[in-house]
């Protein structure tokens, strides 16, 4: 503790000199704000700190090789061509030629499957595409079904014997097919060969009394009719000769897949 | 690295190829494919391809 002062002391003076009255410093004006310009923002010096460099990022995983798209490609436009043929056909624009077409669209898938198999990548709209149109070529050669033959009741009377040996057929329906106006009878060594068929329905070929035939029917499952001979069942082939194995006039090969052939004099 | 090979899609094209070449010529009429003959075929390729794609390869 510290000792108490003595009251009869000289008082000490103070060790430090008055300060002095400061004048009074004039205000500064305010200074307007300077906007910054391009040139300062790039000539400013930031402070560059040192920066630890990170370590390099892991390399990403190699990418997959792309998908080859020619499967879909194809597959896309065989569907358009088909829908393109199908509607010019229904209009009676064009008669497309599906008998080539199709077995034609097969080959074509197969080929682009066979080349595609080394990718390893799934084909399956391919293989589903090749498997309907095998089906379908399937069923047309089984009943004999004529894919371009058209739909509905058709009757024809050729009146020379070349539009009568071009032949004659239709897909769905009933296809009348009348001889009896040929404009003169068939001569010659070798008789006028007609073809008809009919791929579901009925085929009716009339001749025309006098004239020598022979006629080869044919019906996947079905009837065939040829004057007083008939026949019915599964895979069914008649085949009826001229009268005493005279040189026949007509050769007729008709046949339908699901239906009936039927002969007759006119 | 190897190629994978997809043996599905290699039988696959190769049956439809000859089916394809089959049909057209029987449409062209180069000969006269019938059911008997085309049936048995069908069924003789569609047991190969069966066997045939479900074959692994030799590793």
């Amino acid at each position: 503790m510290s000792e108490p002062r003595d009251p009869s002391a000289e008082p000490v003076e103070p060790s430090v000199e008055p300060v002095e009255p400061v004048e009074p410093v004039e205000p500064i004006e305010p200074v307007e704000p300077v906007e910054p310009t391009a040139e300062s923002e790039t000539t400013a010096e930031v402070p560059v700190q040192p920066v630890e460099t990170p370590a390099a990022p892991p390399e990403p995983p190699a990418l997959p090789p792309p998908r080859r798209r020619t499967g879909r490609l194809l597959a896309g436009i065989l569907l358009v061509l088909l829908g393109v043929a199908w509607l010019l056909e229904a209009l009676d624009v064009v008669e497309f030629p599906w008998d080539v077409f199709l077995p034609g669209a097969l080959i074509l898938v197969g080929a682009v499957l066979v080349v595609n198999s080394r990718t390893g990548a799934s084909q399956g709209g391919l293989m589903a595409l090749g498997i309907v149109l095998t089906v379908v070529l399937f069923i047309g050669t089984a009943i004999d079904f004529p894919l371009g033959g058209g739909v509905g009741e058709r009757s024809v009377t050729p009146l020379t014997l070349e539009r009568a040996e071009e032949g004659f057929e239709l897909g769905i329906g009933q296809l009348t097919v009348d001889l009896s106006g040929l404009a003169s009878a068939p001569g010659g060594d070798e008789p006028a060969l007609v073809r008809a068929r009919v791929g579901i329905g009925q085929l009716v070929v009339i001749v025309p009394d006098g004239v020598i035939v022979r006629v080869e029917g044919k019906a996947g499952l079905g009837n065939v009719k040829v004057f007083e001979r008939e026949e019915g069942g599964i895979d069914v082939d008649l085949v009826v000769e001229s009268a005493g194995g005279v040189e026949p006039d007509l050769d007729l090969r008709l046949s339908v897949g699901i239906g009936e052939v039927s002969v007759e004099r006119g | 690295m190897g190629e994978t090979v997809n043996r599905a899609a290699l039988v696959g094209g190769a049956f439809f190829i000859v089916a394809g070449v089959l049909f057209l010529l029987d449409r062209i009429g180069a000969f006269d494919l019938e059911l008997r003959v085309v049936a048995p075929i069908l069924l003789i390729t569609l047991g190969a391809a069966v066997l045939l794609g479900g074959r692994r390869p030799a590793a």
